[in-house]
């Protein structure tokens, strides 16, 4: 059968390519580099996932120059043409900036302002928990209910000044995935929520589902030799997929399913 | 009790600032011939802070004599943008800066300093002052307004 052709998107600075695109191919997804000058590639793909690093240095405000790229442009278009658009870390950044989720404006809804973490100012790397949030979706439909995922950022902290924006979009499940303890629940404040996030927010959606950011890593969580040491178990099980992988293998299912 | 006021620019190319440029043009503000950056910090400091005004830009983790030239002083008499610049100063709403705050304090000795906020103020170059397209390109690409605002200077 044919495999689904994904972009991944490589903006300069980008540097979790090599990953995403094995996560992908783990997937069953046929993976293809794009880099942000070559929009013209897009026409044909399926999909497209921009991976995470930085883009442009994240001058000014992480996301926000890559956000301004053409390419982004046809993302946009892609999105609203039902086919899944993810953004890992840097890539839910040039998302978020550009508007594409939550809202779909040309305007951004929310922003991912510096990490809020009463132990360390700036940049923060870890492994936390995830609970799925919103409705079965895109990207969540085979994602166990609670998985754990390394994030690594300085500027993660999903914020609005729009007055009940957050609460609104869990109602409406556009909120994909929470920060939560190793129970699932999703208590407020640090460390259980790493960076600050208004309404313990790891990753939103577009209203249809089907573009999402999302700040935490799940290429670095997708097979059980990148799982830390003491969940990694036997070696010969190291290439087997971890449980974030369900985020590439749900897009797929989106995919075979006619993108419904 | 007063305010001093620190700008810091670079002496070597500023990237951000021709990224900045390049961005804008692109987003067709064609009347613009140039963007400066200078990282801005404004601190609360009380009387005996006076000697202050030299010391601070002598400290390595605000300003580096390699590649940083700084401007100090009272506040209102450092922002000065030359003829036909627009200045946009950005800042954070919610931010205490507590870590460069208590470094200064703790580890440097400047306890004459009780608050402090940074920032970063654009210089944007028109054929003479432009107050409007300054706010537009504030509102569209240097300010977030969800966690940031700007005051046009």
């Amino acid at each position: 059968m044919k495999k689904h052709r994904i972009a991944v998107i490589c903006f300069p600075g980008t540097n979790c390519e090599d990953e995403t695109m094995s996560a992908l191919a783990a997937g069953g997804l046929a993976a293809e580099l794009v880099r942000w000058n070559q929009p013209e590639r897009l026409s044909g793909m399926e999909g497209a996932v921009i991976a995470g690093g930085w883009s442009y240095e994240d001058r000014i405000r992480a996301g926000v120059i890559a956000a301004r790229d053409p390419i982004v442009a046809q993302l946009r278009s892609m999105a609203d043409a039902g086919k899944p658009v993810l953004g890992i870390c840097n890539g839910a950044q040039v998302l978020i900036e550009a508007g594409i989720v939550p809202l779909e404006t040309q305007d951004a809804a929310f922003a991912l302002a510096p990490n809020r973490n009463p132990f360390v100012a700036g940049y923060y790397c870890t492994w936390v928990c995830l609970r799925k949030a919103g409705k079965n979706g895109c990207f969540t439909a085979l994602v166990d209910e609670v998985i754990a995922i390394p994030i690594a950022h300085g500027e993660g902290r999903f914020v609005s000044s729009e007055k009940g924006l957050a609460e609104s979009l869990l109602k409406k499940g556009q909120v994909a995935f929470e920060y939560c303890d190793k129970e699932g629940n999703v208590a407020h404040g640090f460390p259980v929520n790493p960076n600050g996030s208004m309404a313990n927010i790891a990753a939103l959606t577009n209203e249809a589902g089907n573009a999402m950011a999302i700040m935490p890593h799940p290429e670095r969580a997708s097979f059980v030799r990148q799982l830390p040491s003491k969940e990694k178990g036997n070696f010969d099980a190291w290439g087997s997929a971890a449980p974030a992988q369900a985020i590439f293998s749900s897009m797929k299912q989106y995919l075979d399913q006619g993108c419904r | 009790m007063g305010e001093i006021e620190l700008l810091v620019g670079l002496n070597v190319p500023d990237t951000t600032a021709i990224t900045a440029f390049h961005t804008l043009k692109r987003m067709g503000f064609s009347s613009l011939n140039g963007v400066k950056r200078r990282e801005y910090y404004c601190f609360a400091v009380d009387d005996s802070a006076r000697e202050y005004e030299e010391k601070l830009g002598r400290t390595d983790i605000l300003v580096n004599a390699n590649k940083h030239s700084f401007v100090i002083g009272e506040k209102g008499r450092v922002i000065a943008p030359a003829g036909g610049e627009t200045g946009v100063l950005v800042t954070e709403k919610d931010d205490s800066c507590s870590g460069i705050l208590s470094v200064l304090r703790e580890r440097l000795g400047f306890t004459a300093i009780y608050s402090m906020r940074k920032g970063t103020l654009w210089l944007l170059a028109f054929e003479r002052q432009d107050k409007a397209q300054a706010r537009e390109i504030a509102e569209r690409l240097l300010c977030s307004r969800h966690y940031q605002q700007y005051e046009v200077v």
